[in-house]
């Protein structure tokens, strides 16, 4: 019972439970009076029942006792013995009467003092009455003198006590009743004490439940339950807008929730309206177009003629110019204006504009500024707007426009079509009411005609704008592909560049090397030939100048092997001549080219000066072979260089020349040439073939392409073979390796652009996609044959124009045998 | 009279014939000098002289020709002639090949083509220094 909350309880248990509370409080205040009054009741009946009685009991006996004493003093005084009868009745009657009182005391007085007072009493009365008959029986015997002493003597002394004794009693009793008095004045205090406490608590508990009952309501209720009352009577009866005053926090109580309601009542009932609204400028539209329809024939055939006209149209502005027109022979008008929202929906954009015959240029208003009156009439949801008196133009805001000022009659009209609203048009004129029903009916209905073809001139648009930025990518990306065509001729330059290196490398080594020794050598000789002159006979030194001139004329190039050979005979037959350091002079005359005529140049070698004699003919062997050597290199810079240049010419759109498809190839091998020397074994199947009108440069690329993937696809190990055919018509060139092959389910595809098998970034996947279009340009074809780990071969099929197969009169048919 | 050899194997010609007029210009006939456009060629020389009684000093050798390649030539000739002095000379450097060469061969010295005539000659002198026959 942790959460136990009165404030969570249900009213009626909470109402139950505080007014339980106070009944119980009640409960307690009534029981507390009961039994108090009990108390005091019974004092009362004491004092009523037994004290006040005791009281009267000894008044009575007082009373009896001075009856008797007085009817005894008047026996005394009377002498008519009638009288004196009277007075002894009487007597007899107060002492009856007092004995009963008497003993009527005696069985009612119950306290101590009273008690004892009362048996004295009781010996008084018993003396008191004895002398009192004593003093009857005197009188009865006419013994006045006796009685009357007696009266005097003894019955007066009794009488005085006796009433003496009834005083006390009397006053005993007044003390009890006093008591008695002041204890229920006690009790009444007690009870009034008690019961106004309990009262005061009841009457707080039921103020503060009456209060935290108050406030919860209140809370609940959000305000005073005639307050919640009043607010829902005034809803209830369709009055949606009196102020609901809630507290400031207030989110919970039934008048927040009552507010809410009515807030969403509002909303309901806006919508409501709106789309009452709605409905309503439907069926006046409708009605409107009904009443257009019934107008007028002739309105009619005229309103389909434009419709027609401008539905036959594309161009928005034509569209306008028409509807114009059209308008003006109809209606009255001086300033007329199609605009139009574009495509972002945040602007009207004022196609057309013409006021007093002259045409404005476009403008645009953006849709926030509400400052036009375009702006506003179409951001407002009735479709037809009517403005009678005189109005400022339509267009008067918008900046670039010259308007005339004061219009008198405007009409603005929604474009609609498919529900969706595209523009607006909108007519003045100076004329105070011009645009009546009639007008208006025309107005609408050629704006529905006017929204279509407008619509539809906007799609041609957008269709053509579509076209033109299609065309521009396409150009776009045939711009990419030549980029990519380019870049793939770069990258197969880029595959020869390390091979050019060290091709070139090598010539250039070797022209600095025999360069270096040809000035050396020159130096030598230029030294030594002065002194050898003087030293030699005529003979010899004819003999010298022979020997250095076959130098001249050496062409042949030996291998170091074939050199070898014959240095070895030249060896053998000097030393069979009986010369000295035979092998570095067999070396040397070898190298001068001498050993022809070995015997002719034996005197030379004979002469005291023999060695010298050798040595400047060496000088002179190397120059001419350095020379030679020089010139080796430089033509195998050249070859490469001539390569290289076929290769980096950009413009490809050249004539077709005519051109002998081996020289290309033989270029590109030259290229290749390092790697193919090392592990290739290169064959050359050619057959001489008759030049070719073709596009040098490109075919180059062709073979490049086409000599590089066989030696990538073998690895650069194994046997490159190259045929060069005539088949028909057909210039054949054929490249096969012994290479891994082409896999069959991707040879269909390996002419496709982009496709490659190699890692991404090494090759572009264009090279054979361009040599087939390189062909194509040839109009010839291109075939592979390819067995997997056997090898591939290319066959690239080149025709002779038809004319030179004419001139040449070469047969069709003829056969030829490829050599693979 | 036996000499000692320098031979040198290049499979460019062009490469030989520079090669061999620089060495006897720097060596005149003090030494025999040979020349041989491939690896096999080379030991076919070798073979050759040093059955006549002739010994290898240096070698200097290509790396990139086709078949055998001049780091293998290297290795085969200091199997054959430890003592020889062994030089390398190329146009293409592959930094394994040479360092097998260093490993296994011995190499003397590595000279990248192209080279200066002077600085080759400075090369094997001081090759030639180093298998006892100083070039005074």
């Amino acid at each position: 019972m942790g959460n136990f909350r009165f404030a969570n309880l249900k009213l009626g248990h909470r109402l139950a439970l505080s007014y339980g509370l106070i009944v119980a409080l009640l409960i307690a205040v009534t029981f507390v009076g009961i039994g108090k009054l009990r108390a005091l009741s019974e004092t009362t009946d004491d004092v009523l029942n037994d004290k006040y009685p005791k009281t009267l009991l000894v008044n009575e006996v007082t009373s009896d006792l001075s009856i008797i004493a007085r009817a005894m003093r008047n026996t005394l005084i009377l002498n008519n013995a009638t009288q004196i009868q009277a007075q002894l009745n009487d007597i007899d009657q107060a002492r009856d009467k007092m004995t009963v009182a008497l003993s009527d005391l005696e069985r009612r007085v119950s306290d101590g003092a009273g008690r004892k007072l009362l048996e004295q009493i009781v010996v008084a009365h018993a003396a008191y009455i004895g002398n009192e008959e004593e003093f009857i029986h005197l009188i009865a015997a006419n013994r006045i003198a006796e009685a009357r002493n007696l009266l005097v003597v003894n019955l007066y002394e009794y009488q005085n006590t006796y009433f003496d004794l009834l005083e006390k009693l009397r006053l005993d009793q007044d003390a009890l009743m006093a008591q008695a008095s002041a204890e229920v004045g006690s009790t009444y205090r007690t009870a009034r004490s008690l019961m106004f406490v309990l009262t005061l608590l009841a009457t707080l508990l039921s103020i503060a439940i009456t209060y935290m009952l108050t406030r919860s309501l209140l809370r609940q209720l959000g305000g005073e339950p005639q307050y919640a009352a009043q607010i829902a009577r005034k809803i209830a009866t369709g009055d949606l807008l009196p102020t609901i005053e809630i507290a400031e926090n207030d989110r919970s109580s039934l008048l927040f929730v009552m507010r809410s309601m009515r807030d969403s009542l509002i909303d309901r009932t806006n919508a409501q309206a709106e789309t009452n609204r709605n409905l309503a400028a439907s069926i006046k539209a409708l009605a409107a177009a009904n009443a257009a329809q019934v107008s007028s024939v002739e309105t009619l055939r005229q309103l389909g003629e434009i419709g027609k006209e401008l539905n036959a149209s594309l161009d928005q502005y034509a569209i306008c110019r028409a509807l114009h027109r059209h308008m003006s022979e109809l209606l009255p008008l001086d300033a007329f204006g199609v605009a139009l929202i574009n495509e972002q929906r945040d602007k009207l954009d004022l196609i057309y504009y013409i006021e007093e015959g002259v045409i404005m240029p476009p403008r645009s208003v953006p849709l926030f500024d509400t400052s036009s009156q375009l702006v506003r009439a179409f951001t407002d949801e009735q479709v037809l707007i009517s403005i009678e008196g005189p109005q400022p133009n339509c267009v008067a805001r918008i900046s670039g426009i010259t308007s005339s000022g004061v219009m008198h009659s405007t009409v603005l009209r929604h474009l609609i079509v498919n529900a969706e609203r595209i523009g607006i048009v909108f007519m003045q004129s100076h004329i105070v009411d011009s645009y009546r029903e009639r007008e208006l009916n025309i107005l609408h209905s050629t704006a529905t005609y006017a929204g279509i073809a407008l619509m539809n001139a906007n799609a041609f648009a957008s269709a053509e704008a579509a076209h033109r930025q299609a065309a521009a990518a396409l150009d776009e990306l045939r711009q990419a592909q030549s980029q990519l065509i380019q870049s793939e001729k770069m990258a197969a330059l880029g595959q020869l560049i390390a091979g050019v290196a060290h091709e070139i490398n090598t010539p250039i080594g070797a022209v600095k090397s025999s360069g270096g020794l040809i000035a050396d050598s020159l130096r030598h000789a230029l030294e030594g030939l002065p002194k050898l002159f003087r030293m030699l006979d005529e003979d010899s030194a004819n003999l010298f100048i022979q020997l250095i001139g076959h130098a001249q004329d050496s062409v042949e190039i030996l291998s170091t092997r074939e050199e070898r050979v014959i240095v070895r005979q030249v060896i053998r037959q000097l030393e069979l001549a009986g010369v000295d350091d035979v092998r570095h002079k067999a070396s040397i005359l070898v190298q001068l080219n001498a050993h022809h005529d070995l015997n002719t140049y034996l005197p030379l070698l004979r002469h005291p000066q023999g060695d010298m004699i050798i040595e400047v003919a060496h000088s002179f062997g190397t120059i001419t072979r350095n020379t030679a050597n020089i010139n080796i290199a430089v033509a195998r810079v050249t070859k490469i260089i001539f390569a290289l240049r076929s290769f980096s010419r950009v413009d490809s759109a050249g004539a077709m020349i005519e051109s002998n498809l081996r020289d290309g190839i033989e270029t590109v091998l030259t290229i290749y040439q390092s790697e193919i020397k090392q592990q290739v074994e290169l064959v050359r199947n050619y057959e001489d073939i008759e030049p070719l009108l073709c596009l040098p440069d490109e075919l180059n690329q062709v073979w490049t392409n086409l000599i590089h993937n066989a030696l990538q696809a073998m690895s650069y190990n194994g046997t490159l073979t190259i045929g060069i055919h005539r088949i028909g018509n057909d210039a054949l060139v054929s490249i096969g390796d012994t290479g891994c092959g082409i896999p069959e389910k991707i040879r269909e595809r390996i002419f496709d652009a982009f496709f490659t098998t190699k890692p991404a970034g090494e090759g572009s996947g264009l090279g054979l996609n361009i040599v087939k279009k390189i062909i194509e340009k040839h109009h010839g074809r291109i075939d592979v044959n390819s067995q997997v780990d056997v090898g591939t071969t290319f066959y690239v099929y080149l025709p002779y124009p038809v004319t030179k197969l004419a001139e040449t009169g070469l047969t069709e048919g003829r056969k030829y045998t490829v050599n693979q | 009279m036996n000499k000692g050899i320098l031979l040198c194997v290049d499979d460019e010609a062009i490469m030989l014939v520079a090669l061999k007029d620089q060495l006897r210009k720097a060596y005149g006939n003090r030494f025999i000098i040979e020349v041989a456009e491939s690896a096999e060629e080379g030991l076919e020389i070798l073979d050759e002289l040093v059955s006549q009684g002739n010994y290898l000093l240096v070698i200097i050798s290509d790396w990139l020709m086709p078949g055998m390649k001049g780091d293998q030539l290297l290795i085969e000739v200091h199997r054959r002639f430890p003592q020889a002095a062994k030089v390398m000379l190329s146009g293409q450097v592959d930094q394994q090949a040479v360092d097998r060469v260093r490993r296994q061969a011995g190499l003397q010295a590595f000279i990248a083509k192209p080279c200066d005539g002077d600085k080759l000659i400075a090369c094997i002198s001081e090759a030639l220094n180093e298998v006892g026959h100083p070039i005074t």
